[in-house]
């Protein structure tokens, strides 16, 4: 399989001065992996470990505070590479939508709320396309059929809309150029779980559909376990786990990834489910050694002074543990 | 029907009680006050003439009728009202017996004429230019503008309006003095006399304009900062939709919202007159009519102007509320 | 009292913040010599008249033999009195319409709504003058300034309201509740930290629509302008026709310190509204590049 995304030792800080006092938040610190085509990667973690950070520099949006400090994101299309990290504005915005496009969080208010669903539909196709107005009006209706989304969204203003339609509407606005990589952040957060289904769903239809590759980021490993055909994990800015994702539920390697998947509820398993003892670190601030060594339930002495590196111990997997790699 | 029932008919009783609210205040003040208004004009008026006890008391009996002031509270404020609701302001006491409605009725062309065009003009400049300073901020152009805006917003008016007076009336002399038209110029809708008011009208209408042009460009300004960090902006630029495009349906229309609102209560404070604009170029509207009214204890005059404000403010609102479910649609008639 | 320290110190980082301070604490400086004046401001006549600036009278005099300087000290000691009454009267009722409406709620809140809205669309201006032309002659810069600030709570009331209601939600507020706070143990306590930010932006605003309300009346002669302020300045400087009599520094005076004042409300208020206000406060985080 053809690699169509390839992340090289990618490094991405905040730059910030408050108050008088600079802080450099390592949100992206050297994070390296490649999705191949018509993959479903996975991307997980708390929040506050650089997830959606990474998805932006993938996508080529970094603005101020935000900065790329090292590496490259290269695509490789049919016809050509492009490291995303390096081309001009005018391309960035050729290529967007068209090969790249980006589902934002499901929280976020991204519909321009006195703009109805099929004007906003009709200014992607304006921007990206030479299609008539008349063409484009159909062309969103009959893209809207495809999907099984009801026509009358298209005609009503986005508060109108549940949020479960609201996030269809936006994955369908991110789709409907059927581009060949969609990055999606959190699509599901903020949904109430039966109609995260129905999400989870519209996005695997897509995928089948439209043979693109889908990176996800999300903290809910049980979307992870539905969709994501391979799965990273990020803690701190780096990734401590990578893994097919039938390999990583039955046997995760990194103490990390046995917390994240033991806080996932199962059918029939009446335990409590425990949280992940801690917190995070601090991006600007982080602790000598291994990242996760303070809420480590296994860590030992090494662990506190050095740093493991991310290796690989089987074909498909690489884990970044002390403990593993002994 | 359930229009009716649950957006117009509140609407409407909140307008009612603001105009009973406002009127009554109008009814209050001069009867709370320390001073008994027909005093203060006999004391003024006939300090000249030698009257004899009677005739004063004539006199008084004719000012108390004139101005509403028989009887008691109750009866003055029954009585108030249903004049008010004939029309009926009473007599003008300096143009005497020149009833106040036709004072107000010339007087009213000049004022609205003036200021609604200022008004418009400075808020769709204000519009169109606070767009473009929230949006490009960091350019240059945009900052140099900013700080134009923010160092003549704190001018006080008269300042700024007789800098401009004294610039253009005696140092480069392009602009008539004052008035509404020139002396002996017919008043008649011909060519020559439409000019004359132009001319004429030109200095006032500048001095507001730049003015309120400051004001409502940096309260855009600041509005479209805030839009442009709205995640559908941010989204809409993801998008690689182009920044006209952006601008203009994205974060234009929504920074519209609140400012027609502004300019609706604009617009309703037209009545009441700039008087200040209306004094320094002797402008012949309804803010020199009070002012007039003002130094010649003329009440009925003062009274009539409250009036025609509350009531033009409360309708200009009433509009507002009802006209507003059309422009943004997360508003309905529920 | 440190927190306020620490907020001053950060302020005062602020360009406009430290022109505004510089230039507000020279005017109350002038303002306050008043009260060492060699002269009786009331009294006319007692110096030459229209004497360009000297070392004996460093503004000059002006038309009614009075030494200008010692003008400008007197009115801005007055006009910054009635600034502050007004600017007090009315973020008191303020306050108190809104926390009522507020924390109270139903009928209550109803009317002093209605009350608020109708005192918002109300066009002051002539009301104002309806009554300054009643009581010219009562008319103090305090009491001006209490006029003034009858007439212009509304907008806050209404602001005030709706953080209260917010707040009322909020944990902090059920829990007071609960442990027994009385309804005033609980707006003190809980609340007016919450308000202050609302009532300090309001304040300078309210000044700015005091003196300039002064001025107008002033030199539209509606108040007794025999009483030196700002306003009074601009009145005397225009009917001695000190303008076109080419006397500069009578011309001046005024007007830039009308000017600078004015200049130092805005900016101050701009200052602090943007260290107050969250959205900008996130804006001042700056990147470095």
């Amino acid at each position: 399989m053809r690699e169509i995304v390839t992340v090289e030792n990618l490094k991405a800080y905040y730059f910030i001065r408050f108050m008088g006092n600079q802080t450099t938040v390592r949100a992206v610190n050297g994070v390296d992996f490649k999705v191949c085509e018509g993959e479903i990667y996975g991307i997980a973690g708390e929040s506050g470990c650089g997830k959606s950070t990474l998805l932006k520099v993938l996508f080529g949006y970094t603005k101020p505070p935000l900065r790329l400090v090292d590496g490259s994101v290269i695509y490789d299309f049919d016809s050509q590479k492009l490291n995303i990290t390096a081309v001009n504005h005018q391309l960035l915005r050729r290529v967007r939508w068209k090969y790249i496009s980006y589902v934002p969080q499901g929280s976020m208010n991204v519909l321009n709320p006195v703009r109805k669903v099929r004007k906003i539909f009709m200014d992607v196709l304006a921007e990206h396309t030479d299609m008539s107005k008349e063409e484009a009006f159909y062309e969103v209706e009959k893209y809207f059929e495809a999907l099984g989304l009801p026509l009358r969204v298209l005609d009503s203003f986005p508060h109108q809309l549940s949020g479960g339609m609201r996030q269809r509407v936006t994955i369908a606005l991110a789709t409907i150029l059927k581009p060949k990589v969609i990055l999606a952040d959190e699509p599901t957060t903020a949904l109430d779980v039966v109609v995260q289904r129905g999400v989870i769903q519209l996005l695997k239809d897509i995928h089948d559909e439209q043979k693109c590759t889908l990176i996800i980021v999300t903290h809910d490993m049980g979307v992870h376990a539905h969709l994501s055909s391979r799965i990273c994990v990020m803690y701190a800015g780096k990734i401590v786990e990578e893994a097919p994702s039938n390999k990583m539920f039955k046997d995760p390697l990194h103490p990390y990834t046995k917390l994240l998947i033991n806080s996932l509820p199962s059918l029939g398993d009446r335990r409590r489910r425990e949280g992940i003892p801690g917190a995070p670190p601090s991006l600007s601030n982080l602790p000598p050694g291994c990242p996760f060594h303070p809420r480590c339930p296994s860590a030992r002495s090494v662990c506190m002074e050095r740093e493991p590196a991310l290796v690989t111990v089987e074909r498909d997997r690489r884990v970044a543990c002390w403990m593993v790699e002994g | 029907m359930k229009f009716i029932k649950s957006y117009l008919i509140p609407r409407i009783i909140q307008y009612l009680y603001m105009v009973v609210i406002g009127i009554t205040l109008i009814f209050l003040i001069p009867r709370l006050s320390p001073v008994d208004p027909v005093e203060q004009i006999l004391n003024t008026r006939l300090r000249i003439q030698s009257t004899t006890p009677e005739a004063i008391l004539k006199i008084r009996e004719v000012m108390e009728e004139l101005y509403g002031l028989k009887g008691s509270l109750w009866e003055q404020y029954i009585n108030m009202w249903k004049r008010l609701l004939k029309g009926d302001f009473g007599p003008s006491i300096v143009y005497y017996p020149a009833p106040v409605i036709v004072l107000i009725r010339n007087s009213l062309p000049w004022t609205i004429g003036l200021l609604t065009l200022t008004t418009l003009i400075s808020w769709f400049m204000g519009l169109v230019l606070g767009t473009f300073l929230g949006y490009s901020k960091k350019s240059s152009l945009s900052r140099i503008w900013t700080a134009v805006f923010m160092a003549i917003n704190p001018v006080p008016y008269y300042i700024f309006a007789l800098t401009l007076l004294l610039l253009f009336c005696y140092v480069i002399p392009i602009f008539p003095l004052g008035g509404g038209f020139s002396v002996g110029q017919r008043v008649a809708l011909t060519w020559s006399f439409i000019k004359d008011v132009i001319k004429h009208g030109t200095l006032p209408a500048l001095s507001l304009i730049i003015l309120g042009l400051s004001g409502w460009s940096l309260g855009t300004k600041i509005l479209v900062q805030n839009l442009s960090e709205e995640d559908y902006v941010v989204y809409a630029q993801m998008m690689g939709l182009s920044d006209q495009k952006i601008l203009y349906s994205y974060v234009l229309r929504n920074a519209m919202l609140p400012q027609i609102t502004g300019l609706g209560l604009s617009l309703g404070g037209i009545f009441g007159g700039a008087m200040m604009t209306e004094i320094l170029f002797t402008y012949p509207g309804i803010g020199t009519l009070a002012y007039n009214a003002v130094r010649a204890n003329d009440y009925n005059v003062m009274i009539a102007i409250s009036f025609f404000s509350i009531i033009a403010v409360a309708t200009a609102l009433l509009i507002l509320d009802l006209l507003y479910p059309l422009i943004d649609p997360r508003i309905r008639y529920r | 009292m440190r927190k306020l320290m620490y907020s001053l110190s950060e302020l005062w980082e602020d360009p406009k913040f430290k022109y505004s301070s510089i230039v507000l604490g020279l005017l109350i400086f002038i303002s306050i010599l008043s009260y060492f004046s060699p002269y009786d401001p009331y009294k006319w006549y007692l110096l030459p008249t229209n004497q360009p600036p000297s070392l004996r009278h460093i503004l000059g005099t002006d038309g009614k033999g009075q030494d200008i300087f010692w003008v400008l000290s007197f009115s801005l000691r007055n006009s910054l009195m009635l600034a502050v009454v007004a600017a007090v009267v009315s973020r008191v009722i303020a306050l108190l319409v809104g926390i009522l409406s507020g924390y109270l709620g139903g009928a209550v809140d109803r009317l002093l709504m209605a009350l608020t809205d109708t005192f918002i669309v109300m066009p002051v201006f002539p009301l104002l003058l309806l009554l300054s032309s009643l009581i010219k002659n009562y008319l103090t810069p305090p009491v001006l300034g209490l006029i003034v600030g009858v007439f212009s709570w509304s907008g806050d009331a209404r602001v005030v309201r709706s953080m209260v209601l917010s707040l009322r939600e909020r944990e902090f507020m059920i829990t007071s509740k609960f442990s027994g706070m009385t309804v005033k143990e609980v707006i003190v306590g809980d609340l007016i930290p919450y308000l202050l930010p609302i009532i300090s932006g309001g304040f300078i605003g309210s000044m700015m629509g005091a003196i300039g309300f002064e001025v107008v009346l002033s030199i539209l002669g509606f108040v007794r302008v025999e009483t030196p302020t700002l306003g009074s300045m601009f009145h005397w400087m225009i009917n001695f026709q000190a303008m076109l009599l080419g006397y500069w520094w009578w011309v001046l005076t005024p007007i830039v310190t009308a000017i600078l004042l004015f200049t130092a409300l805005y900016t101050l208020s701009l200052s602090v509204n943007e260290y107050l206000d969250p959205r900008t406060r996130v804006q001042r985080i700056v990147v470095v590049k």
